[in-house]
């Protein structure tokens, strides 16, 4: 019945949209009359009833010469809904591509497989961000570099001005980008950089800035949904931004922008609708208990049986407001999508008491649905949440750890685990604070499953940069080859440094992030990276000096200073004699003897005036 | 002789320049705010989750200047630490100061300037005196002009002529006070009204000596400040005593309101904040009593007209005229200029598109090296070796020895 | 019959191995401490070098490796870790073996010419160094290599050249060719030795130029700049760590020359004093680097001690010999332990091994300033002792 319904609903949009109404413009008509903007949104179910949403976001800019000096004063920009910020700051910085990350959370690749989107719009936990600059050296590039940070640091409201050469790697194969780039001046050669800030908040003044970015800046469109407060309510978030210049090879060779921004968040969804009504998470009363009937059940016992497997969940309630409406001035509408086991789920559009279905649970919003303006809601349906729709196998599971005690050394630990039928390449990225000194000759490979292992099996080639105090990061860069069904485990030894005094920070014992590594798996023929994914950041705890001494200590070790120095320099410089002498000689010259002639002296003169 | 002329001029000038009341009406005492811009600077210098009111504090201020029509790029707003998103809170992105939850003071649209580990002595200074490198973005400085009031707004731990910044770092009142007189010389406020909710807070202020500052502070020397209430759910303290009541008056302002700063200080009695609170007007021209609030709190736009003389347009509309001719008066007119321009451009024939102006390639950091390294023992270093052994070798058949006895002094 | 000083050596040598066969961990354990091994000396890092070198990864690149090019080459040809070990014995056996030869040169010292070599033999400071592989027995053979040449044979060239590979790995020790100098007769001779050093470190220094490729000279930055700069803050036994972490940023390159020229400043000023007692400012000077240089090691200050027993005319007149030994005891005894508690249990503070670091600074440097009251005292009396006599300075 409800089918037939929803059938006949499906019907009379079809011929709603087949009859096209001349006098209101209809979303994907006409292109020249609309703007380029895409933007979607993913739901995927998850197993453990949680769900995964990916928004995404597609903008273009307007073609622009890039011969033409934007400072010559007859020189026009023209923007439609790209950004207005960002084009002067890829002019003034010469940069022809930027990454930022913000991430937060821990993606469970065991229950939930492969990160989104191929791992690619994910990055480590705190910021990271990585670019492409032209430049005429490694100098001026690291300059470009530095002006773009402390820019994106004031429009992101995040405290990327921290980048500077110490956290700053040049990567040799990772974060290689899919095409080639255009480089505007023959003369000059384009540089990678890459910096990542593992201890940096992610809040939602970050978030703040991003959506303003998108034309729709959060009133209407997907970007009404996005709220920091249930965004960071996740179990894993990540806020993901690129930007690209695009140039064109045939025609008029101009070049223009592409931005693609992404958000992702996986959340627990008992645990975000049950917020809704208790913001607290404060224990059930028993009424409300889910008690299993088939063990001992009474007014003193519960066991409680797990999440239920049904539910009827709407978007609306997801994050406590409907879509407002779709975009109003794109020229493809806004989209949603569930990716869902057909047999088990439902996935509806509701607006205005209507309720929708489509065949591949793709859902366009055009707005002439929309007409009395109370917004667009999804639900997703399922009696059985345990089945989803397969999530894509990881290739390769990596976890890193710190080893040893004590504050003085340590060692790192990685553990790579191959679950596939075919042996997985990679290139793993490790960029490490100056203050860990590495012993690369410390490097071991061990293997739990195959006994003889030689280390130029797994690791076929090595990159090491030394870190520089205050310089430079350490920079590994491994190409690895992870055999079939196997565990490695890979283990190396630092010592840990001692800083400065003014170089701790205000929370000295909470300790010292140390980057995710990077790992980038490649597909075994093209080479071409596959897929991206991080570890976890480490938190270093380095010995402290006493921060409340520096004045005692420079007095005592002075003093000690001065001590030696000054026995032995007596010593050198006096002669000896006996205790007699001494005091024969004294006795005419010592300062006894002068204070003594002194007073001989007044009282001479004063007798001669009384004489 | 020409001396004896010129006195008796000099003492009739003397004599008439008290009177000239050209310079009168500037030095009248001003009643109504002139300026044209206002900006807040609001600093929350404490760390850890135990200083939640701190934050709390800052925000509920930021909130306020922002409802009476601030705009985010004339606040700047300095947050020690992460409290929103800090994995103890319980409401993750919710900030609040009472315990009933009413007002969540995060919101959707907060822009933090400096967070974390930038809220130090040296970035406050630096914010107040602009002397910043040139990467500094320009939504993190202090543009204040002449014409602008400035509300600065400072919470945290803070003692006798001190205040602290992230359990770590001391400001001094006399570094205020002397940013302050660089902001004075550099003609950068029309008036400042400097707030301090801190314990000791007076002393904060006690050391200023620029013109046009007007201080308040929560408590007198040897005074604490103290917070309102906790609440049981956060689990830590709220909100802080002073700030709370300042609230309590300025959620009644909006944009027209006509009460003045006398009536907010007014509002402060010991029974509710439990503290002395003092008001510094020394150094302020106008009367608390003639100061509205929303001169500091609120987005006022006064204009100053342009009293010089008009643009003549009398190049742009005779420029027909031009078409044809290379004479180009000089004139700074620029629309002109790009008119012309222009029209070079058209009549010219080197509008060529089709060179290509960019290079696509996929190499990239060419120039940095390998950090690879052979064991290369060239020509050079075996014949230094060789070289060194012959030498040795031929100093020890030479000879040129000597035998030394050494005694020592003994029994 | 085995003369007396290969009978040394040997038992030298012995003892050692048989050190290192019966704990085999005790090598890495005493890598790990702050007062063997230091990170311009720790074998660690040395290991670190002969890695990189074998890799083709350039050494001095910043990063770990602190010691001079020529040794990593030297010991990246042995690959196994015995002979490692058996060299590292033999050095000392050397050194043990060239302290007897210089006792017999003494022909008015009433000692028995074992002895010193015995007690460097048995010296737990010195071969707890040895045991741990610390680069210092490089430098501390050099050293004695060059007072053994200077005194049994009276080869200038060669004690000359000696100085200097001593100042070519570690750079302190070429201090000691001013009172190498105060040991030669004329000044011609002096003129020859200086230039003949000089000459030497010049090729020490282009062979490591064009052993690394002729690239850079950039292991001199990561050498010597390293230990003259201070640039590896790591707690030790010295007076340098703990000031440079402390002391304000704007200060430190000033502080970091005023202790350079601390080390520097008392070698000529011994040298001169004690001109009648040349082999006596060797030593002194030995002592007073081991003192104030910015990574010492307990190696050092057992070498230091190793010489002393060629001074027992002296002990008569020490002032206070069981304060000094007592002082260093109670050093070497709580500075292992103070560090432990710092570092690894996190329940005590810097502070506790900073005081004993200072307190081990005051028991050497009481031991200088007695040693240097009784040789004054000795030349006083004319080398006719007399311990009765009151006297005192002015």
């Amino acid at each position: 019945m409800i089918g037939s319904l929803a059938y006949c609903i499906l019907g009379t949009l079809l011929v709603g949209a087949v009859a096209q109404d001349t006098t209101v413009p209809q979303i994907g008509v006409d292109d020249s009359l609309w703007y380029p903007y895409d933007e979607t949104l993913l739901l995927k179910p998850l197993p453990n009833n949680d769900l995964l949403l990916s928004f995404t976001f597609q903008l273009q800019s307007e073609p622009f010469d890039p011969a033409v000096s934007s400072h010559s004063f007859d020189a026009y920009e023209y923007y439609t809904t790209f950004p207005r910020a960002i084009p002067p700051l890829l002019d003034s910085t010469a940069t022809r591509q930027f990454h930022l990350r913000f991430t937060r959370g821990f993606w469970d690749a065991l229950s939930w497989g492969q990160l989104p989107h191929g791992g690619k719009q994910a990055g480590a936990s705190g910021v990271e961000l990585w670019s492409l600059v032209q430049a005429a050296d490694q100098e001026q590039a690291f300059q470009n570099w530095k002006k773009l940070a402390n820019s994106l640091s004031g429009l992101f409201c995040s405290s990327l001005n921290f980048v500077d050469k110490s956290r700053t790697t040049f990567p040799r194969r990772s974060y290689a980008s899919a095409s080639a780039s255009p480089l505007f001046n023959d003369t000059e050669n384009l540089y990678l950089m890459r910096a990542s800030l593992p201890n940096e908040p992610i809040c939602t003044e970050n978030l703040t800035p991003f959506i303003k970015l998108l034309p729709t800046r959060g009133h209407s469109g997907l970007t009404s949904l996005l709220d920091g407060h249930k965004l960071f309510d996740s179990l894993w978030n990540s806020i993901s931004l690129d930007i690209t210049t695009v140039c064109t090879e045939n025609g008029d060779s101009l070049c223009h922008y592409e931005m693609e921004a992404h958000v992702d968040m996986a959340t627990h969804v008992p645990s975000a609708l049950a917020r809704n009504e208790r913001p607290i998470p404060k224990p059930l009363d028993g009424n409300s208990l889910r008690c299993d009937m088939d063990k001992p059940f009474d007014s003193y016992q519960c066991f409680p049986l797990p999440d239920p497997s049904e539910t009827h969940l709407k978007l609306s309630q997801l994050f406590s407001k409907p879509i407002k409406n779709g975009n109003l001035f794109a020229n493809r509408p806004t989209k949603i999508c569930a990716d869902v086991d057909r047999s088990t789920w439902t996935a509806h559009l509701s607006v205005d008491d209507t309720i929708y279905s489509t065949h591949d649970n793709c859902f366009e919003l055009s707005n002439d649905q929309n007409e009395s303006g109370s917004g667009y809601d999804f639900i997703l349906e399922s009696s059985d949440t345990t089945q989803v729709s397969p999530v894509d196998p990881v290739p390769i599971h990596v976890g890193r750890s710190l080893t040893g005690n004590g504050q003085d050394r340590g060692g790192i630990r990685t553990a790579f685990h191959n679950d596939n039928d075919t042996p997985v390449k990679l290139i793993y990225f490790e960029s490490l604070p100056w203050f860990v000194r590495v012993y690369l000759s410390s490097l071991q490979i061990t293997s739990t499953t195959s006994s003889h292992l030689h280390e130029d099996d797994i690791i076929t080639d090595k990159y090491y940069l030394q870190a520089a105090d205050r310089q430079r990061p350490a920079h590994l860069e491994f190409t690895m080859l992870i055999p079939a069904h196997s565990d490695i485990v890979m283990t190396y030894q630092f010592d840990k440094a001692l800083l400065q005094f003014a170089e701790y920070p205000p929370d000295a014992n909470h300790g010292f992030e140390i980057d995710a590594a990077v790992i980038t798996v490649l597909s075994p023929e093209s080479e071409e990276p596959v897929y991206e994914t991080r570890t976890s950041t480490l938190l270093l705890s380095l010995s402290t000096p006493d921060f409340s001494m520096p004045y005692n200590v420079i007095i005592l070790t002075s003093t000690i200073m001065g001590l030696i120095f000054g026995m032995l320099y007596n010593l050198m410089v006096k002669r000896i004699v006996t205790v007699d002498e001494a005091d024969k000689i004294m006795l005419n010259s010592g300062l006894k003897y002068k204070l003594l002639k002194l007073k001989e002296k007044l009282l001479k003169t004063k007798q001669t005036k009384i004489d | 002789m020409l001396i004896a002329m010129r006195l008796p001029l000099l003492l009739l000038y003397l004599l008439v320049l008290p009177f000239s009341g050209a310079n009168n009406t500037d030095e009248a005492h001003e009643t109504i705010a002139t300026n044209t811009n206002n900006w807040a600077v609001l600093v929350s210098t404490s760390r850890f989750w135990f200083n939640y009111r701190h934050m709390a504090n800052v925000l509920s201020m930021y909130r306020t200047v922002k409802r009476l029509g601030i705009p985010d790029s004339q606040i700047i707003l300095m947050l020690s630490d992460d409290v929103a998103c800090n994995s103890r809170n319980l409401f993750p992105g919710s900030v609040f100061n009472n315990k009933d939850h009413a007002i969540d003071l995060y919101g959707d649209s907060v822009e933090v300037d400096y967070r974390g580990y930038e809220v130090t002595v040296e970035n406050f200074i630096r914010l107040l005196t602009d002397r910043w490198t040139e990467d500094h973005p320009k939504s993190k400085r202090l543009l204040t002009d002449e014409n602008s009031n400035i509300f600065i707004y400072m919470t945290g731990h803070g003692g006798d002529d001190f205040l602290k910044f992230q359990d770590a770092e001391e400001i001094a009142s006399e570094d205020i006070a002397d940013a302050f007189q660089q902001m004075y010389e550099k003609k950068r406020y029309k008036e400042i009204f400097f707030m301090v909710d801190t314990c000791q807070a007076n002393t904060m202020y006690s050391k200023f000596y620029s013109p046009n500052i007007l201080a308040v502070g929560s408590s007198e020397m040897d005074e604490s400040s103290y917070s309102h209430h906790s609440d049981v759910e956060i689990g830590v303290a709220v909100i802080d005593r002073f700030t709370y009541y300042c609230l309590d008056f300025l959620e009644n302002i909006d944009k027209n309101s006509t009460l003045t700063l006398q009536d907010l200080f007014d509002s402060f009695t010991f029974e509710r904040i439990h503290s002395h609170v003092g008001v510094r007007t020394d150094l302020f021209q106008r009367d608390p009593s003639e100061v509205l609030i929303t001169d500091f709190f609120a987005n006022v736009q006064n204009v100053i007209p342009d009293d010089s003389k008009p643009l003549s347009l009398s190049h742009y509309h005779h420029y027909k005229d031009y078409i044809g001719t290379a004479q180009y008066e000089q004139n700074n007119n620029v629309l002109d200029l790009a008119l012309e321009k222009n029209h070079e451009n058209f009549s010219s024939s080197k509008f060529d598109r089709l060179t290509k102006r960019f290079k696509s390639t996929n190499e990239l950091n060419v120039d940095i090296g390998s950090n690879e390294y052979s064991l290369a023992f060239s020509k050079q270093s075996v014949t230094l070796g060789l070289m060194f052994v012959v030498m040795i070798v031929l100093f020890i058949l030479s000879g040129n020895t000597t035998k030394a006895n050494y005694n020592l002094y003994n029994n | 019959m085995v003369s007396t000083e290969f009978k040394v050596a040997l038992g030298c040598i012995a003892t050692r191995l048989a050190v290192m066969c019966l704990f085999p961990s005790l090598q890495q354990q005493l890598d790990k401490s702050v007062e063997f091994s230091t990170p311009v000396t720790s074998f660690r890092s040395l290991q670190e070098g002969i890695y990189l070198l074998r890799n083709n990864i350039q050494v001095y690149n910043h990063g770990v490796v602190h010691h001079p090019p020529i040794l990593v080459l030297f010991l990246s040809l042995f690959d196994s870790d015995k002979l490692i070990s058996i060299i590292y014995a033999s050095l000392d056996g050397l050194i043990a073996y060239q302290l007897t030869k210089m006792t017999k040169v003494f022909k008015n010292l009433k000692v028995q010419s074992w002895l010193p070599g015995l007690l460097y033999a048995v010296n737990p400071l010195v071969l707890l160094s040895c045991v741990s592989r610390s680069s210092i027995i490089f430098t501390n053979f050099a050293i004695s290599s060059s007072l053994y040449c200077i005194l049994t044979e009276g080869n200038v060239i060669l004690s000359s050249v000696m100085i200097s590979v001593a100042g070519y790995l570690s750079f302190y020790p070429l201090l000691l060719l001013i009172p190498l100098l105060g040991m030669l007769k004329s000044w011609r001779q002096r003129m020859f030795s200086v230039i003949v050093s000089i000459l030497s470190l010049l090729i020490l220094l282009l062979f490591s130029y064009n052993m690394l490729g002729g690239e850079s000279w950039s292991f001199l930055t990561q050498v010597y700049g390293s230990i003259i700069s201070f640039q590896k803050v790591f707690p030790n036994l010295g007076l340098w760590w703990y000031f440079f972490i402390e002391m304000f940023d704007t200060f430190i390159p000033f502080f970091k020359a005023v202790f350079n020229i601390f080390i520097a400043a008392f070698i000529t000023p011994f040298t001169l004093r004690y001109h009648k007692q040349p082999f006596y400012a060797f030593i002194l000077c030995i002592g007073w680097i081991v003192l104030t240089k910015p990574y010492p090691s307990l190696g050092d200050a057992g070498f230091f001690f190793s010489f002393l027993p060629f001074f027992t005319p002296l002990f008569g007149y020490l002032r206070y010999p069981i304060i000094s030994a007592l002082l260093f005891l109670h050093a070497i005894v709580l500075a292992p332990i103070f560090y432990h508690l710092w570092v690894v249990l996190g329940s005590g503070n810097s502070n506790f091994f900073y005081a004993i670091s200072l307190v081990y600074a005051l028991a050497l440097a009481s031991i200088l300033v007695d040693l240097n009251w009784a040789m004054l005292r000795i030349e006083y009396d004319n080398g006719v002792p007399n311990f009765k006599l009151k006297v005192t300075q002015i």
